[in-house]
């Protein structure tokens, strides 16, 4: 298996853990995710009344004799689940640092072959502009999830993406099935919040990755400056500006961006959502096997 | 409280701010920096504006410390002085006493109207406000000094008189000096009807209304192939003027020229006369009205007309005493140099010498009325009334200048003629001089017949030569060479130029080449002029020179002023611009008139002209001007102080936008 995103030492590393959904959701027949209801799994799990009409192959004759009442034997229910994943395809992830889209694509992998090993359905949806591009489709079985991964391999960064747009506007969002994963660099003025707020009313449970590169958490420049956006539509675009960068400048940068976090943090906090920032120049799999197992996503 | 620039020019120093503008709009000023997103930049700006406020300030904090140490770097190259001193009520009033504040105005002259307005501020004198007035000539006055007595000042001004010279401005400074010595703080008052734009502590009171002048500032005149240019530079001030300048030559009017000359500007008429004068004693030149074809009814009449005096040359009248007077009367008339009369008295021809010499009573030889008298192996008993006399060959002693004459035995030898070392040329030999220009040292033709560079000339020598006994008071010029034999001695006595020749010039090859040479030196340096120059200024000192014999010069001033000299040569300085007349009575009943003219300072003609600095007075012991001994406060060394702290601020704004 040889391309730029995964290879085997990390899908190995992946076998080792698992996905873990923090709400009981509906989700589909089949899968491997146990939830509050009953199911007709081997797992027991316990005893409840006859009631007409249930399946009278359940009751438990021992305990007839003991209590001389009908009592029938619950099983776990386990279900799939739908895991979307969300990638911000402009052209901030990509120019500037690389390592930026290449990180966010192999965490996006990463977790689509963990849903994929628990046998969950797994979508890799790339937002170009106000649209969404999917990746291999819904992938179920490795099979599909390496097809899809090569096409995401082949994939090309470029133009702007309105998360809020493209998110609440794509097909087959899903409804109480599953997790979001929305992995960006937030760096937009387009509404994430609004794509937050609409999964959560889909009953998705939402998860955000913000990805920046070294050079955004540290700039490392300074001087007079004329700062291109890359998504900027020429030198007179409003998003190009000139500054004037010195130390107190760069004091005040870190602290945009700090209270920038702490706000999407404050705003997912507040939502039940995990959030998580990392440097592109980190490994994936400390966010996988650190961050995401602090928040028990996986295990 | 008030600033002053001392050096206003040191302000041009601004121009560096302009040039600093143009690098900063010339220089690049950002570089691009391609980024993934600006959004937290963005952020960052909002951050900035709301947490320092006049961002844009500080943005160009450096651009705003550099034009400020150029602006501190052009005022400390200006000199700037703050002065805040109260004045005391004590007044030191200078007059300004030059020519234009005589420029009337409805009847009354700027001088007057200064007067007045310091006699109104007469009555302020008192115990605690004294008053102090200068009189600002050339040679300021200290008219009232320190006076507390408003009727002293009452009396006393009315006393001064205006000038027609100028202001010597740092000597009335100084005078004021003297003043502010004993009171630094008293108040510098300066009456005047010039512009000061640089007054210093001074404050000037104008005194001027709308007068206005027309003014003839200078004339000339040349030859031009038999044309006689005459030139006039005229300017009219205060007003556009229609003028007409007219020339009279020997008082009878010849031409006219009309010119139109705006407000204080300048412009030139010439003339080119060819017929009738081939020389001329005097041109006047007279401003007239184009409009009206009158004089020129100005505020300033002075300098409304302007006299030349040409180079015609006196008549001389000589008289020749010889036996053979040809000689000498070719080489006077070889001098082509003035209308000379020569009057020779011949001997008759059976003329022999007789004994010691022979008796000039003999004959009819006038002993006076004639500028010069040649005599010519004739010795005369007394010297002539007036004139210069030239003795040549004398065959006796002439008692009435103490000398007599020896024969030198072996005297018939060739003798050559040697310079005598002269006080002033020494034994050097001298440049050749052309004919007609020597007018005061009538050695100087002399030397071409010892220069080397001119060869073809034979040295002067001769063969009989006479010893010359007595001659204490006479110059020896000409000596044989080799010997203490006196070949040209020269006498000064009051006015009356003598010069023996005791040799027979027939017995000589002098009267060669070297006698026309020497006799147009001769002619020139027997008158002795009245006056050498005849153009002055104001104030200059005229000697005038008597005529010989003459007991009293008389000077007849412009404004009728009649001054008479008895001693000479004389010395006079002019104070009124115009033509002064110098009359003196000679023997033989004739009065001689010689004229000079007297113009005025075309600084004083001149309207507009803004008057200088005014310097500011410094105080003895102090080393300080008077405004610091009033507190003043020089600011140099504060702005020198600011342009460091700004200077380094720069810097540590620079270090840390770089780092």
């Amino acid at each position: 298996m040889k391309n730029q995103i995964i290879d085997e030492n990390f899908l190995s590393r992946l076998e080792t853990v698992s996905m873990y959904m923090r709400n009981p959701m509906r989700g589909y027949f089949g899968g491997a995710h146990r939830t509050k209801s009953y199911g007709s799994t081997v797992e027991f799990a316990d005893f409840r009344e006859y009631t007409l009409g249930d399946d009278i192959r359940r009751i438990d004759w021992n305990i007839y004799s003991r209590f001389e009442k009908f009592f029938i034997r619950l099983f776990v229910d386990e279900k799939q689940m739908h895991v979307q994943i969300f990638l911000d395809g402009s052209a901030s992830m990509f120019k500037g640092d690389s390592d930026k889209a290449k990180y966010a694509m192999r965490a996006a992998a990463g977790l689509g072959y963990l849903s994929i090993r628990n046998m969950d359905k797994t979508s890799i949806r790339v937002i170009k502009g106000e649209h969404v591009e999917d990746m291999g489709g819904v992938m179920n079985g490795k099979n599909a999830y390496y097809q899809g991964i090569s096409e995401l391999d082949k994939m090309r960064f470029g133009g702007t993406a309105d998360l809020g747009v493209a998110i609440t506007g794509c097909l087959n969002p899903g409804y109480d099935d599953g997790l979001t994963v929305i992995i960006s660099d937030f760096l937009t003025h387009s509404d994430y919040k609004k794509a937050v707020d609409y999964l959560l009313y889909r009953r998705r449970q939402v998860m955000l990755i913000q990805v920046l590169s070294p050079e955004e958490l540290n700039p490392d420049y300074n001087g007079k400056r004329q700062l291109l956006d890359s998504e900027s539509d020429g030198i007179l675009d409003s998003r190009n500006m000139k500054m004037r960068i010195n130390r107190q400048t760069l004091k005040i940068y870190q602290q945009a961006l700090t209270d920038y976090k702490q706000e999407i943090q404050s705003f997912c906090a507040s939502r039940g959502v995990p959030f998580f920032s990392v440097s592109s120049s980190e490994n994936v799999e400390k966010l996988i096997f650190e961050k995401l197992n602090e928040w028990e996503v996986v295990r | 409280m008030g600033m002053e620039l001392l050096i206003p020019f040191g302000l041009f120093g601004l121009i560096g701010v302009v040039g600093l503008i143009i690098i900063y709009i010339l220089k690049p000023k950002y570089q691009e920096k391609q980024l993934a997103s600006t959004y937290v930049w963005e952020l960052t700006l909002k951050y900035q504006k709301k947490k320092i406020p006049f961002q844009w300030l500080t943005g160009s904090l450096l651009f705003i410390l550099q034009i400020l140490m150029f602006i501190l770097l052009g005022l400390m190259m200006a000199f700037p002085v703050f002065f805040f001193g109260e004045e005391s009520g004590e007044r030191i009033i200078i007059l300004d006493a030059s020519a234009h504040m005589m420029a009337t105005y409805e009847g009354q002259t700027r001088f007057d109207r200064a007067i007045q307005e310091i006699l109104a501020l007469a009555d302020e004198a008192s115990e605690d406000t004294p008053i102090t007035i200068i009189l600002g000539t050339d040679y300021p006055i200290m008219l009232i000094e320190r006076s507390t007595s408003p009727a002293e000042i009452r009396q006393m001004l009315p006393l001064a008189n205006g000038t027609f010279g100028s202001i010597n401005m740092d000597a009335a400074i100084n005078l004021a000096t003297d003043v502010l010595n004993q009171n630094p703080d008293a108040e510098v008052l300066f009456f005047t009807g010039r512009n000061y734009p640089h007054p210093g502590v001074t404050t000037v009171i104008d005194v001027s209304r709308n007068e206005w002048n027309a003014a003839i500032l200078s004339v000339s005149h040349s030859m031009d192939e038999n044309l006689n240019i005459f030139t006039a530079r005229v300017a009219s001030y205060n007003r556009d003027a229609n003028l007409i300048v007219r020339l009279y030559i020997d008082d009878a009017e010849r031409d006219s020229r009309q010119i139109r000359l705006t407000s204080n500007a300048e412009g030139v008429v010439t003339w080119g006369i060819d017929a009738g004068i081939s020389s001329f004693s005097k041109a006047r030149f007279v401003l007239i009205d184009g409009n009206t074809f009158t004089y020129v009814e100005d505020s300033f009449p002075y300098d409304n007309s302007f006299y030349l005096f040409g180079g015609e040359l006196e008549r001389f009248n000589v008289q020749i005493i010889s036996p053979r007077p040809l000689i000498m009367s070719n080489a006077i008339s070889a001098t082509g140099m003035a209308n000379i009369t020569i009057a020779p008295r011949v001997l008759t021809p059976d003329y022999t010498l007789a004994g010691d010499g022979t008796n000039i009573e003999d004959f009819e030889v006038a002993m006076s009325g004639y500028q010069m008298y040649i005599f010519d192996g004739v010795t005369p008993q007394e010297l002539p009334a007036d004139g210069a006399v030239w003795i040549i060959n004398p065959q006796a002693s002439i008692p009435s200048i103490g000398v007599a004459f020896q024969n030198i035995p072996g005297t018939s030898d060739l003798m050559n003629l040697s310079l005598v070392n002269h006080p002033r040329y020494g034994n050097a030999i001298l440049p050749a001089t052309a004919v007609g220009t020597s007018h005061t040292e009538i050695i100087e033709p002399l030397s071409i017949f010892f220069s080397p560079a001119t060869p073809q000339l034979i040295a002067p020598h001769l063969t009989q030569i006479r010893n010359v006994i007595g001659a204490l008071d006479f110059t020896p010029l000409l000596r044989v060479e080799g010997t203490t034999h006196n070949a040209l001695l020269m006498r000064n006595m009051e006015g009356q130029r003598i010069f023996v020749m005791p040799f027979d010039m027939h017995f000589s090859n002098v009267h060669g080449p070297f006698l026309p040479v020497l006799a147009a030196n001769m002619l020139n340096y027997a008158i002795i002029p009245t006056s050498v120059e005849t153009l002055f200024n104001i104030g200059d000192s005229v000697t005038l020179n008597a005529r010989p014999n003459v007991m009293e010069l008389r000077v007849e001033h412009p404004g009728g002023l009649i001054q008479t000299f008895e001693h000479f040569p004389a010395t006079m300085r002019p104070e009124r611009p115009g033509l002064f007349e110098v009359q003196q009575d000679i023997i033989g009943g004739s009065r001689a008139i010689d004229n000079f003219f007297v113009r005025l300072s075309n600084r004083e003609s001149d309207f507009s002209l803004p008057g200088d600095r005014i310097p500011n007075p410094v105080l003895t012991g102090t080393g300080t001007d008077r405004r610091e001994a009033s507190r003043t406060v020089d600011i140099l060394f504060w702005l020198a102080l600011a342009f460091m702290v700004f200077m380094s601020v720069e810097w540590f704004l620079q270090y840390r936008e770089q780092n």
